[in-house]
């Protein structure tokens, strides 16, 4: 008997990184390796459950950027020379580790990276996209959209039409990689802050995702604290992060993916083996990368490791899950007594987690949905399902709140990256004062505006300011921020002085590519 | 043109004066007062004492500062009580205070316990750690 439900929920997200000039860029590795080691490995653990007739349901954001990276016929070349190399790498691994203790997992690689091109090319037809949308039209998979460049809406709220566009261009951009209208968001850094929720209605979603607080300290307190939703005063469903299951996972001291047996993150060839050997598969300025190739596992804490095996890895995901689903089990019985209806236990992580950081984690998910099929005793299901099964929910008012480091929005506003709000604010103003303005532009200056909506929606990525108040990639972030306030202001200047930079507009053009069906006047009031 | 020069303005020739909220107890707040403003007030944009005041939706005052930069920011400690918080721009004409500008009024963010958050990492290697 079914006795409470599981809502699992994966937040996939990379920042817009995209340059053609540059056969080999350090940035764009990032979505490769999230190709490769968490949506490739989830797209196969899904088809092998249904394969198996094992029922599941699961719930991923698939952010706009990170679609539009995933359709973009250039990246998407690139990756399969990425996967080629790996695959080359791998084949010269076997020779190197021939007659070591190495050798197996050389084996083990190589079968990963030749079995992740083969999906790749066969059941995804080369378009990372198909894999999500086949799940997502068998109802499987529900698709959740999130801001258009996930900007961090509190930030940007200064200029509602900011946030407002922010959220009309993602749901442009899902109806244009998923062929329908997206029901939920699952909101930039889960940042909230209040009447958000009118923009949200008014944009056709029924339910976001907040972090634990963002809920409990809704107004009044719910009573059924985060397991169940509760509904704004706008009428749009908000769920919250249950912190039990959360810990399991994710607990830097105790959670599954720091266990012994699991691979070891840090050490890899690229960093490990002779310059000469390595530098064609590290970056052509010889920094050395992480390449993919981890021969060792956790092992305990110092720096003494033994040699990674992946099969008594794989076993030890089977007991997690196990493990997972007993936990699970007593915290449906516990909180299940005292509501009026069957619990959801809301379980969001970023799907980045699983596979890149926890190399074992789609296999994790993968058992979790077993063991669940296998009990019958809690329920995997989405959102939108659960509101299906219970469609009348305590109104409350959520508490302004981010997923961030001390829960509010202190990563994105600090010492190291205050300065970028100054221009934000001043580009969103003048976006949607030339927007009203240049309401009836002809083609040319169309063309010129459709780009400063872009440069402005890549500028607002929270990623940036996140980069820079983590110090990584600051360099990096930083560059990207002043590039998108550059080009946008230069772009305005070809339009208020009447001239035309033929050479700078191309060149930006095919870099900052994002949304092609982009229409500027999401800026105007009109 | 290189990826990193790129030069972008440090003033946007517009007076502005916005606060943002950062955590119950603490908001952000930047401005700028172009040489025109000053100017119509005849005071020397190269020697400008600007006072600010942080007000409650009551109105009631809550902190105050100052500063000598028609161009700047300041981080606004204050206590977590609040609902709502604006800031107000001062110049100081002869020894009165002329209020010349209002920020945007903001909901406060309130506080929640501290036990609810806990060590959890939440996001991959892939672009750091939160």
């Amino acid at each position: 008997m079914i006795k409470g439900y599981w809502i699992p929920i994966l937040h996939s997200h990379l920042p817009f990184v995209k340059h053609p000039r540059h056969e080999d860029f350090l940035e764009e590795r990032w979505l490769f390796e999230a190709i490769t080691e968490c949506y490739i490995p989830l797209l196969q653990r899904l088809k092998k459950l249904e394969d198996e007739n094992i029922e599941f349901a699961l719930t991923v954001s698939v952010t706009p950027p990170l679609a539009e990276m995933l359709d973009d016929e250039h990246l998407m070349q690139k990756y399969g020379n990425y996967l080629q190399n790996l695959i080359e790498l791998g084949k010269k691994e076997l020779t190197r580790t021939k007659n070591s203790d190495s050798y197996n997992v050389a084996k083990f690689y190589l079968d990963f990276f030749t079995r992740t091109k083969e999906f790749f090319e066969g059941f995804l037809d080369k378009k990372i996209l198909n894999g999500y949308r086949y799940f997502y039209d068998k109802n499987v998979l529900e698709i959740i959209t999130c801001g258009a460049t996930h900007g961090f809406l509190p930030l940007l709220s200064v200029n509602e039409q900011a946030v407002r566009a922010q959220i009309e261009v993602a749901v442009e951009s899902h109806k244009k990689h998923f062929n329908k209208a997206p029901k939920g968001i699952w909101l930039p850094e889960c940042a909230y802050y209040e009447s958000l929720d009118a923009i949200l209605k008014s944009c056709g979603i029924e339910f976001f995702i907040l972090d634990a607080h963002g809920l409990l300290y809704a107004t009044p307190a719910p009573k059924n604290g985060v397991f169940a939703p509760i509904i704004t005063p706008n009428k749009v469903a908000v769920f919250a992060r249950d912190n039990e299951s959360s810990k399991q996972v994710w607990s830097s001291k105790d959670g599954y993916p720091g266990d012994f047996c699991y691979r070891d993150f840090y050490r890899d060839i690229g960093y490990d083996l002779d310059f000469e050997y390595i530098k064609d598969y590290i970056n052509p300025d010889g920094i050395r990368i992480f390449t993919g190739f981890k021969y060792y596992k956790i092992t305990g804490n110092s720096d003494y490791k033994e040699i990674y095996d992946p099969s008594v890895a794989l076993q030890k995901t089977i007991e997690h899950a196990q493990n997972f689903h007993f936990n699970r089990e007593i915290e449906i019985n516990q909180v299940g007594s005292t509501m009026d209806r069957l619990p959801a236990i809301v379980s969001p992580y970023d799907a980045e987690l699983f596979g890149h950081w926890w190399f074992e984690g789609p296999e994790f998910l993968y058992n979790i949905f077993k063991e669940i099929d296998k009990h019958k005793v809690i329920k995997s299901i989405t959102p939108l399902q659960y509101l299906n099964i219970y469609p009348q929910n305590q109104e409350a008012v959520p508490h302004p709140s981010s997923w961030g480091d001390k829960g509010y929005f202190d990563v994105w506003l600090n010492n190291s990256n205050d300065w970028i709000y100054r221009h934000l604010h001043e580009m969103a103003d003048t976006m949607c004062d030339y927007a009203d303005r240049y309401f009836n532009a002809n083609e040319h200056q169309t063309k010129v505006l459709n780009q400063m909506a872009r440069e402005l929606l890549l500028a607002q990525s929270s990623d940036w300011a996140f980069l820079m108040s983590t110090q990584t990639a600051t360099e990096y972030s930083t560059a990207r921020t002043k590039e998108h306030i550059y080009n946008f202001f230069k772009l305005a200047d070809m339009l208020e002085n009447n001239y035309f930079d033929e050479e700078f507009f191309a060149a930006i053009a095919k870099k900052n590519s994002i949304f092609d069906f982009l229409d500027f006047r999401v800026y105007s009031n009109h | 043109m290189n990826f990193t020069d790129k030069l972008i303005a440090q003033r946007y020739n517009q007076d502005r004066l916005i606060l943002l909220p950062i955590n119950p107890n603490s908001s952000f707040a930047y401005w700028e007062i172009t040489d025109k403003t000053l100017e119509k007030f005849g005071i020397d944009p190269k020697n400008v004492q600007l006072s600010f005041k942080l007000f409650d939706a009551a109105n009631h005052e809550i902190v105050e500062f100052s500063s000598s930069f028609a161009t700047g920011d300041y981080y606004i400690n204050h206590e977590s009580d609040h609902k709502s918080l604006y800031v107000k721009l001062f110049l100081n004409l002869g020894g009165e205070l002329e209020c010349i500008l209002c920020s945007n009024i903001i909901a406060a963010l309130q506080s929640t316990p501290k036990s609810i958050r806990d060590d959890l990492i939440y996001t991959s290697a892939l672009l750091g750690e939160k």
